[in-house]
């Protein structure tokens, strides 16, 4: 109740209405409209959704046209290109950045009708133009706008064996910018939902099959992603108050667990065994408190294997019942875990956009736009520094 | 939704231009079932309802009244536009959209770039204007023309230096044909070499398509459906080369290779016109495709080429589609893009295929495909849910490689033959304008747009990996 959710571009517009038809529209809970933990008293959710193209959001006009407000919708035509400084800096020549406007104006609107405003959760990509360019403008934007509130990013990086040619300017550019504005940083990979989302099917990973799977196994992925969120984010009895209602502040708990220094903020939600400064267990389905009494604890500790200088490494929440729907088991435990394996992916990241930047490569179309060499430069400081901070420990 | 201006200057351009919007006519027939004027149908044709007071043109999601193509017809001769005028296609033009004078242009650059360009400029930009305004957000032009006659050539290169001039954010895509080497024009690597200079200059983004590719995949369609086994027939209105189910009345003699060419115009557009769940705007092709500004040159392959008419006959493979996308007689030039340096790749698919199939395909062909060092990751995809008619999938590979150098190597060749011998230069210095300077300057920019490409070669040789050595066992 104290989040706004704000989807930007193509890939954060289908995750976040993935998340949103996970969480929001079970005809069950529409009787008790405060069930739903994102929405507001009038029924409507507490989203916007922005776009520079219509394209996405047109399959989706039934189910958005009941459930959220028209200014919360903001699109414009033509896309950007897949270039993060057009989506950045607007159009070529274009005194004010319209879109940003119209953007900043919902988002301030959407904000204003909290009851009590905790901060924003920003649904995007890493890669593209929208999403990245415009998220990074977004979450500078609102971080002078509103600043004691949060603002967590739901980021989702490209596939390594290449997207877009122009993904890796795009991700360092926004996963500089951004590291700068937000809170935390939820990264999700598109590899790893793949992978997850074939495995689901019982298909095996690298076999030539001619059969059509299933029908969109971006759906799959965007439902991966979005449980995990939902796993995460949802109310949980550990932190409702006695009375019973949820101020739906675990977004900024979560950031207060598993961000315990400014200068690392990135957030896996999947184990590795890399060395992990904090981690958050949510265990759903715990009617029996049998999470406890169980060693799941104990082995998380010994598996991430926490920084010393952390005295309570391992947060965990608790709620008796797995609200996920029924498709789920009946009980369902999410990690979420601060850990250093992400400098891998910075130090690819950065890596590749140094050579591309030594060839001279897309230089002109970023400059178009009002991105020069200097910036990218910033940039790749900015993200050594995290490598760096990361490494450190 | 955005639109785009379709410009066809010269007989090929009109003549593959006539093509195109039969075929995207059916295309649209195919999908809106419904009759209402829908955005899609929006970014290539206007709704007029002349019945109206204000000049009719009616808004988004009323029914279809008449339609008009966003297009603007250029010819120095009156031919080739009058029979499209007096064919089934003279609803979809009016007559504020033609240009047309009636001697033609002799097959010489300098005068259909000069003479005309100059006599007819204000006309010209008035047309294109009045076409820009019917549009509420412009996003590309898209000229056709060929490289080796006089009109297309000449007129059709000064309209796009015009185009870049009058609408400079807009998106500028270039359709070429190249001429073949048997070609029948005997000066055309003159025209061909001064052209190029205006398209390497002053276009966004170029797709150069040769005569001879397209009338092998042409025979090789025929032979498929004509020999063969019976199992082996070919479902009517899915090969590329058929116009089964337009408005066009009889197959004229070039309609099936050009066909070819209105099916890629088609599919490049497919994901700005029609929703999918990697959507790709006409702005990104440019951005993603083109790292440096000069080297826009983008080689096209279609696939498939024909479904099967045979429901009983399993369909190919789908991965069989994304080989034979990289198989050089798919290409729309004589290239061989394999055994060259791949700057960067675009994969559009069109219908019912998935994500994780288009990784796959993706992670299966890299290895076989050099891609330059600072780029190993240079693909781009987009996946459009819409699939062509007659298919039920379709992929349009567009590489910016660097075997297009062969085929301006073997255009400066044939123009030095030529212009060592000082060959029909007098029918172009003739010219008012047309001086020594711009055959040399035209020469210059293909000789370093040539050096160029050789450059990124040079890199190539650093990617070869040793030959995997013998393990000897002891």
């Amino acid at each position: 109740m104290s989040t706004v959710v704000i989807q930007v571009g193509q890939c954060g517009n289908q995750l976040g209405l993935e998340w949103w038809r996970l969480v929001a529209s079970d005809p069950g809970q529409s009787r008790d409209i405060l069930q739903c933990p994102f929405s507001s008293r009038d029924g409507k959710l507490a989203a916007v959704f922005i776009d520079s193209e219509p394209k996405v959001l047109w399959d989706a006009k039934q189910f958005i046209k009941n459930k959220v407000l028209d200014s919360s919708i903001v699109l414009a035509r033509g896309g950007r290109g897949g270039n993060w400084a057009y989506g950045y800096n607007g159009h070529w020549g274009e005194e004010n950045n319209g879109l940003l406007h119209r953007a900043m104006d919902a988002v301030r609107r959407e904000a204003e009708r909290r009851d009590y405003y905790g901060g924003v959760m920003l649904l995007h990509s890493l890669s593209g133009g929208t999403g990245s360019g415009l998220g990074s403008k977004l979450c500078e934007e609102i971080r002078d706008t509103f600043p004691t509130g949060h603002i967590l990013t739901v980021s989702v990086a490209p596939h390594q064996s290449g997207e877009s040619p122009l993904q890796h300017y795009n991700s360092l550019l926004s996963l500089a910018s951004i590291h700068r504005s937000a809170d935390g940083l939820l990264l999700f990979d598109n590899d790893k939902a793949m992978t997850f989302a074939q495995t689901l099917q019982g298909v095996p990973t690298g076999s030539l099959s001619t059969v059509m799977s299933m029908a969109g196994s971006l759906t799959v992925m965007n439902t991966h992603i979005a449980s995990c969120m939902a796993g995460l984010l949802l109310p949980v009895q550990s932190l409702t108050p006695t009375s019973g209602w949820s101020l739906g502040s675990e977004p900024w708990e979560l950031i207060r667990s598993v961000c315990p220094l400014p200068a690392a903020k990135i957030l896996h939600t999947t184990q590795a065994n890399s060395s992990s400064r904090a981690v958050l267990a949510v265990a759903r389905g715990n009617s029996d408190n049998s999470f406890h009494l169980s060693n799941a604890l104990k082995k998380l500790k010994k598996g991430h294997r926490c920084v010393s200088w952390n005295p309570f490494p391992i947060d965990h929440w608790t709620d008796p019942k797995n609200r996920l729907g029924d498709s789920c088991s009946s009980r369902l435990l999410t990690v979420c875990s601060n850990h250093s394996s992400v400098s891998r992916f910075l130090d690819h990241v950065v890596q590749r956009s140094k050579e591309m930047l030594r060839a001279g490569a897309y230089v002109h179309w970023y400059q178009r736009y009002g991105v020069e060499e200097s910036d990218f430069e910033l940039a790749m400081e900015t993200c050594s520094a995290i490598i760096q901070e990361y490494g450190s420990q | 939704m955005t639109q785009s201006v379709v410009v066809q200057v010269g007989q090929c351009g009109n003549q593959v231009g006539c093509r195109f919007w039969d075929l995207a006519l059916r295309e649209h027939a195919h999908v809106n079932k419904k009759g209402v004027y829908d955005e899609a149908l929006s970014s290539f044709f206007r709704n007029v309802d002349s019945r109206r007071s204000s000049g009719g043109a009616c808004d988004i999601g009323g029914r279809i009244h008449y339609l008009k193509a966003r297009a603007v017809l250029v010819d120095m001769e009156e031919g080739v536009v009058n029979e499209i005028l007096q064919g089934p296609l003279r609803e979809v033009f009016d007559s504020t959209q033609l240009l047309t004078d009636v001697s033609g242009s002799g097959n010489n650059w300098a005068v259909g770039h000069m003479t005309y360009g100059s006599a007819y400029r204000e006309q010209i930009v008035d047309k294109l204007r009045r076409a820009a305004e019917h549009c509420d957000c412009l996003q590309c032009f898209f000229l056709i023309h060929s490289m080796g006659g006089g009109t297309g050539s000449g007129l059709g290169t000064r309209v796009l230096s015009l185009l870049e001039e009058e609408f400079p954010e807009v998106c500028r895509i270039v359709t070429s044909v190249f001429p073949s080497p048997e070609d029948d024009v005997i000066t055309s690597p003159y025209n061909s070499v001064l052209a190029l200079r205006e398209l390497t200059e002053h276009a966004d983004c170029v797709l150069p398509v040769e005569n001879q590719s397209l009338v092998d995949i042409v025979n090789k369609i025929k032979h498929m459906s004509h020999g063969g086994k019976p199992a082996s027939a070919i479902k009517r209105d899915s090969a590329i080369i058929s116009g089964q189910g337009g408005l066009g009345g009889a197959e004229k003699p070039f309609d099936a290779m050009n066909n070819i060419v209105a099916n890629l115009l088609l599919n490049i557009t497919s994901s700005a016109r029609f929703q999918g769940s990697l959507n790709m705007d006409l702005n990104e092709i440019a951005m993603n495709l083109v790292p440096f500004p000069r080297l826009h040159y983008l080689v096209p392959s279609l696939t498939p080429l024909y479904t099967l008419a045979d429901v009983n006959v399993p369909t190919r493979r789908l991965d069989q589609m994304f080989s034979d996308a990289f198989n050089k007689d798919h290409q729309l030039i004589r290239a061989d893009p394999k055994h060259s340096l791949y700057l960067a790749c675009a994969l559009m698919v069109r219908g019912n295929v998935q994500v994780s199939d288009l990784r796959r395909n993706i992670e299966r062909l890299r290895p076989s495909l050099p891609f330059v060092s600072w780029n190993q990751e240079g693909w781009k995809t987009g996946l459009c849910s819409v699939p062509p008619v007659g298919h039920s999938h379709s992929l349009l590979a567009l590489a910016n490689n660097t075997c297009v150098k062969p085929t301006f190597m073997d255009l400066q060749e044939r123009f030095t033959k030529l212009y060592r011998k000082k060959a029909y230069l007098h029918h172009y210095l003739h010219v008012e304008g047309m001086e020594h300077s711009v055959f040399s300057e035209a020469v210059t920019s293909l000789s370093s747009l040539i050096e160029e490409y050789n450059h990124l070669d040079a890199t190539k040789r650093r990617l070869m990996p040793d030959a995997p050595r013998l393990r000897i066992a002891t």
